[in-house]
């Protein structure tokens, strides 16, 4: 029998980006949620979510294509009555599951039962540790104080945390007390200098965010602290505009089928078809694993090309257009050339 | 009867000929190839150690097949990633 212990934890990612295989998915389970946050990019959020039936059919399917890590989100999961037996659905089918909570509204004993359940992760945002800042954010004044509750237990109980903090004009000076916070407690932390448009192109939640100055500072403060992961600078033309859209789908609250959650482009709906079917046949997801970087004219005569992660999501979420130049990208573009620009130029 | 069954301390895949398996706990991943592929299979399907045997052991082998069997099942229950259920 051969059991190896000494190869890369990496080699599944690896593995299902060679053979184009959705090792990582994602699910919203709903868009109803109890809180309003300011920035979010669920426009409505109504909609009830797959019932429990066709969730764990959808989790049969992935399972049989090859999906190890499934990420569970909302509106906010823990409103459905049902949310535990679908967490212990997925949990007895093999999935390393992260949900993504507000954790205003989780029982001691959910959390207890998640911890008995090895849950890979348990995340949720706090905007600001001062109970004014964050429920302005989350329009429901008493919320920090229940989502610290909650992530009391989640450390009482020893299940990994994570903390995301979208970082914006009225919680710029608050993101190292979340910082603090979240280092003392155990729990990672996440706090990108980037709004999203909604899902409809509504752009308004983009004009709370950061200018290029105020993100300049944040991203230098962030490197100094750690926080940052190595900036890649380069550009082959060669290369697949996205590595994700080769290892990961999104599955929305109505079947609906994307790259990702920042990339609505839509490539089929699991309730018509099955997943195999439309991952390997469906004509518009051909066309999204096809995207290599020479396909994008403007980003390959731009001069700033070689700072740049162009994510194609970011520029269909504003604009409609994949081929576009979006804002987040280019302000995140020159952040990097002003950054590390030099530095990589001496090192060239 | 009891069967086996993967434990709540594993997350598990299986990509092309191989498992990968992650203990959740430590975040360790072992990855499984050749024959210890299909006995996942069997662990995942609920068997039985004797509906094990009869599944993967070969007749011409049969004592050689039963001890690595059983060597892999009490590996991989030891490190907790499998448990033997009513």
């Amino acid at each position: 029998m051969l059991l190896d212990e000494n190869r890369t934890t990496n080699e599944p990612i690896q593995v299902a980006f060679k053979n184009t295989l959705p090792v990582n998915a994602t699910i919203e389970l709903l868009t109803r949620c109890n809180l309003r946050c300011e920035h979010c990019y669920i426009p409505a959020h109504t909609g009830a979510g797959l019932t429990y039936e066709q969730i764990t059919s959808i989790l049969d399917q992935l399972h049989e294509m090859g999906t190890l890590y499934l990420l569970l989100t909302g509106g906010e999961m823990f409103l459905r009555p049902d949310i535990m037996d679908i967490v212990r659905y997925a949990r007895r089918k093999g999935f390393s599951v992260t949900l993504f909570s507000n954790a205003t509204c989780t029982t001691e004993a959910q959390i207890a039962e998640l911890k008995e359940l090895n849950i890979a992760q348990f995340s949720c945002t706090i905007f600001s540790m001062n109970p004014e800042v964050h429920d302005a954010i989350t329009g429901v004044k008493g919320s920090l104080e229940k989502t610290l509750r909650t992530m009391a237990l989640v450390k009482q109980y020893g299940i990994p945390g994570e903390i995301k903090n979208v970082i914006m004009k009225r919680n710029l000076a608050d993101w190292k007390a979340v910082h603090d916070y979240a280092k003392e407690n155990g729990f990672s932390h996440l706090a990108p200098p980037n709004v999203m448009p909604k899902i409809d192109g509504n752009l308004t939640p983009m004009e709370l965010g950061l200018n290029y100055e105020q993100t300049k500072e944040v991203w230098r403060e962030q490197d100094e602290r750690g926080m940052q992961e190595k900036v890649r600078i380069g550009w082959d033309e060669s290369d697949y505009i996205c590595n994700l859209i080769h290892t990961q789908v999104f599955i929305d609250c109505n079947g609906n089928l994307f790259p990702c959650n920042t990339f609505y482009y839509k490539f089929g709906n699991i309730l018509e078809l099955p997943l195999r079917e439309i991952w390997n046949k469906a004509e518009a997801h051909k066309y999204l694993l096809s995207l290599r970087k020479k396909d994008f004219p403007a980003c390959c005569n731009c001069k700033d090309r070689a700072y740049c992660v162009k994510c194609p999501g970011n520029a269909y979420m504003e604009s409609g257009d994949l081929y576009a130049c979006s804002e987040m990208d280019r302000r995140l573009t020159w952040v990097t050339k002003e950054l590390y620009g030099k530095e990589a130029e001496s090192a060239d | 009867m009891k069967t086996w069954r993967p434990s709540l301390c594993a997350a598990w895949t299986v990509l092309l000929d191989t498992v990968y398996v992650v203990d959740e706990r430590t975040k360790e991943m072992l990855i499984l190839q050749e024959d210890a592929v299909p006995l996942w299979q069997c662990i995942e399907r609920r068997m039985s150690t004797k509906e094990i045997m009869m599944q993967l052991a070969r007749p011409e082998h049969l004592e050689e097949d039963h001890a690595a069997i059983v060597e892999t099942l009490e590996n991989l229950r030891d490190q907790g990633l499998i448990e033997e259920v009513e």
